[in-house]
């Protein structure tokens, strides 16, 4: 099961955490229920005990048989199980893939160019950001660590001039209106973090430790997800719930001496996210579909998703209504529940008794 | 694949990274939009009465002439909501607005007394608009102040954002950006406060200008009442948003004496007494010594120094609590924003009190403590 493509732990959460990162630069208050300020912030710190929590069954099968993917282990059930897993976590890649598109589509036409048709721009960002895919991990890698990098510059610098306007009174009391909608909000962060199912498929071609790893990714995620919310909510207060992209709108605000208007550097930045985000994506769904049906297709199943995402961006594109229906918190969370906790918790079983077997067939 | 990616490539940027030619229609050539540098706001029967700032092409273009008058042209625009009223300005000017260079929205009174809530709408909605534009109420018509030539400036609008700016120095004006105003609107219990501009006439130069003449006191969303200059500094003393200003004492030693605020700090402690809320607010000035009446040139006692910096707190004291009492009671206005401390204080208490809040705040106890301290005393040999 030993794979050539190999990348560093370090790599791969540079790109887990850009792309994660892109959901909450992209975040759209109205989508979820309204929330009092100072329990968002407590929505971020309860993030990762949620994010730890739900990647145990992910660790256990790992730590079982760290060499293999979730789909060798659904073959030892049934090799057309593993294909049918395959399918699915393809498909589901696809859609946050879908997700990612429509979502900055909707950043685009709303705050960017609203009175122009985006859609070809939309299609171009899909062709070439699904076909960076071919490049491979490695590549992915080192364009991450860049992006990485400029994100901290150009939210750091935000976040650094922004602190003489920041206001105590815009903060609320904590649990003011109990715990539920702390627990909800927290639970759609999680949902956000399609990433964790990441690891479902690429864990065997990582160098290096991937839990130290994936702490370290759950960490700087809450850092940087608590900066950007206390950031938004000590200096917008209350307009933070009246922008479609408060973050966006948090951005704009941050100038020094000459450096004013720094839009569209921001812009640019977050399109470098979405190219990261896409092609990883990408490569996750045509790494599934080449396990379903065989490794000799490669184009074609990159060819095939700039197709399906190509056609639902555009229909999608341009309508609230239509973004906010297949962006639903209770349709995520429920994705990201079976992808992430329930099938590698299901297939848990069967992998120890496997790994169990061997190690009895290695002693004797 | 390398050269199908390179292909690719080089065809998004030649579609991303255009010129402007072709989008003629659009107005994306910079001399097709009308750059607004100034707006005000007015009522008229069934709708809204908009008087523009913007840059005039045909001056500003120039090699010399461009900067050293007045480089914009006032327009007039009418419609049944501020973003008919926005469209209508191309039937006049040809040209499509350009909102990022503006620099100032001025709401007329009538405006302001009718409620912020529907005007503001627009200027949070639409996506052309900054959040950080400067937002004023005219005394009368917001046109007057707009078409006031400051100081024949190159700019006027410019010009007078820049006295709002000078509240950082003079502590009898602030500057209330968009994204503030909507935030204290939105806000369950707090209410927005925004500067006041006067037109007035410049006798010695026989012009037309605009005076920062205080501040303009809403409830609701509703202009309710002003504070002159005097009470704008102690307002921004109790929302300890004083950056510099002067202080003139009197007293028996001294005669009048002028004192430069180098730093303010206001600390607000809140409590509950009797079941309503009690707040103590205690503000610690430091001030340079500018003028002394009585001095003659010579050396400032320490006894001197003491009676200033007595003078000083005592008369700081009176007048924060008297701003303070206009504003709870006869205002019934949370610019203070009070509410949002009893909130973070007092959970349990705000939850009984929020809903009834208006009628909570004249009731509010109020005890204000004023420490002045005096760093320097000038040039002259101190004591």
């Amino acid at each position: 099961m030993a794979n050539k493509h190999q990348i560093s732990s370090t790599q791969l959460y540079s790109i887990l955490f850009v792309s994660r990162l892109l959901v909450t630069l992209t975040y759209i208050p109205a989508l979820g229920e309204v929330t009092l300020s100072s329990d968002l912030l407590m929505q971020v710190a309860l993030y990762p005990l949620g994010m730890l929590v739900s990647a145990l069954p992910l660790y256990e099968l790992y730590k079982v048989r760290p060499g293999w993917d979730l789909f060798d282990c659904a073959f030892c059930v049934s090799p057309l199980l593993s294909r049918v897993l395959a399918v699915l976590y393809a498909l589901f890649f696809l859609f946050t893939s879908l997700l990612s598109v429509t979502r900055f589509d909707l950043f685009a036409t709303s705050r960017l160019f609203p009175d122009s048709d985006f859609t070809i721009f939309l299609l171009l960002i899909i062709l070439i950001s699904c076909s960076a895919a071919a490049f491979g991990l490695e590549a992915l890698g080192r364009l991450a660590w860049l992006t990485v990098l400029l994100v901290s510059i150009t939210l750091g610098f935000a976040v650094v001039v922004l602190i003489p306007d920041f206001d105590v009174l815009n903060f609320t009391p904590l649990f003011y209106d109990g715990m539920a909608p702390v627990l909800r909000g927290s639970a759609g962060f999680l949902a956000g973090t399609a990433e964790t199912a990441a690891l479902v498929v690429i864990a065997p071609r990582i160098k290096g430790h991937l839990a130290k790893g994936f702490v370290k990714w759950t960490l700087w995620l809450t850092l940087a997800m608590g900066l950007l919310f206390l950031c938004g909510i000590a200096v917008l207060g209350a307009f933070f719930d009246t922008q479609m992209f408060p973050f966006y709108s948090l951005a704009v605000l941050g100038e020094f001496s000459v450096l004013q208007r720094l839009d569209a550097i921001h812009t640019g930045v977050w399109i470098l996210c979405l190219f990261v985000k896409l092609a990883f994506f990408t490569y996750l769904a045509v790494t599934c579909l080449r396990r379903a049906f065989g490794k000799r297709l490669k184009k074609t199943y990159i060819a095939g998703c700039i197709v399906v995402l190509g056609t639902l961006g555009v229909v999608i594109s341009g309508g609230y209504d239509r973004f906010a229906a297949i962006a639903q918190p209770e349709l995520m969370m429920a994705l990201f529940t079976v992808v992430t906790v329930a099938i590698p918790l299901c297939l848990l079983p069967a992998a120890r008794k496997r790994a169990k077997k061997e190690k009895g067939e290695t002693s004797t | 694949m390398k050269k199908w990616m390179t292909l690719l490539a080089g065809v998004l940027l030649m579609l991303t990274l255009t010129g402007c030619q072709g989008y003629g229609a659009d107005g994306r050539e910079i001399r097709e939009r009308l750059i607004i540098q100034g707006i005000g706001v007015d009522r008229e029967e069934g709708g809204y009465l908009l008087t523009l700032q913007a840059f005039n092409m045909a001056v500003s273009g120039g090699q010399d002439s461009g900067l050293s008058g007045n480089v914009t042209k006032v327009y007039e625009s009418r419609g049944e909501t501020v973003a008919d009223a926005m469209r209508n300005v191309t039937l006049t000017a040809g040209r499509r607005p350009l909102y990022s260079h503006n620099w100032l929205i001025v709401f007329g009174e009538e405006v302001a007394r009718a409620g912020l809530g529907e005007t503001l709408d627009f200027f949070v909605r639409d996506y052309a608009t900054r959040s950080t534009v400067d937002l004023a109420v005219a005394r009368g018509k917001a046109a007057d102040i707009i078409r006031s030539h400051v100081d024949k400036s190159s700019i006027p609008a410019r010009e007078i954002q820049m006295a709002l700016e000078m509240g950082r120095v003079n502590a009898k004006t602030l500057q209330l950006p968009l994204y503030r105003a909507v935030a204290l609107l939105e806000d369950p219990t707090s209410d927005v406060y925004l500067p006041l501009l006067k037109p007035v006439v410049d006798k010695g130069q026989g012009m037309d200008t605009v005076l920062a003449d205080g501040l303009a006191i809403f409830r609701n969303g509703s202009y309710v009442g002003d504070l002159d200059a005097m009470q704008t500094r102690s307002f921004l003393f109790l929302t300890d948003q004083v950056e510099s200003g002067d202080l003139v004492v009197q007293g028996e030693p001294f005669g009048k004496a002028s004192l430069e605020i180098i730093q303010s700090d206001t600390s607000i402690e809140t409590s509950i007494q009797n079941g309503l809320p009690d707040y103590h607010i205690t503000v610690d000035c430091v001030c340079d010594v500018h003028e002394i009446e009585g001095a003659d040139f010579g050396r400032i006692e320490s006894s001197v120094r003491e009676a200033i910096e007595a003078a000083a707190s005592d008369m700081l004291e009176k007048q924060l609590l008297q701003t303070a009492r206009l504003c709870l009671s006869s205002y019934r206005s949370d610019v203070l924003r009070l509410g949002n401390r009893l909130w973070l204080a007092e959970p349990e208490t705000f939850r009984r009190l929020s809903d009834a809040w208006r009628d909570v705040l004249p009731q509010i106890t109020f005890h204000v403590e004023v420490q002045t301290s005096i760093r320097r005393s000038g040039q002259k040999s101190a004591d």
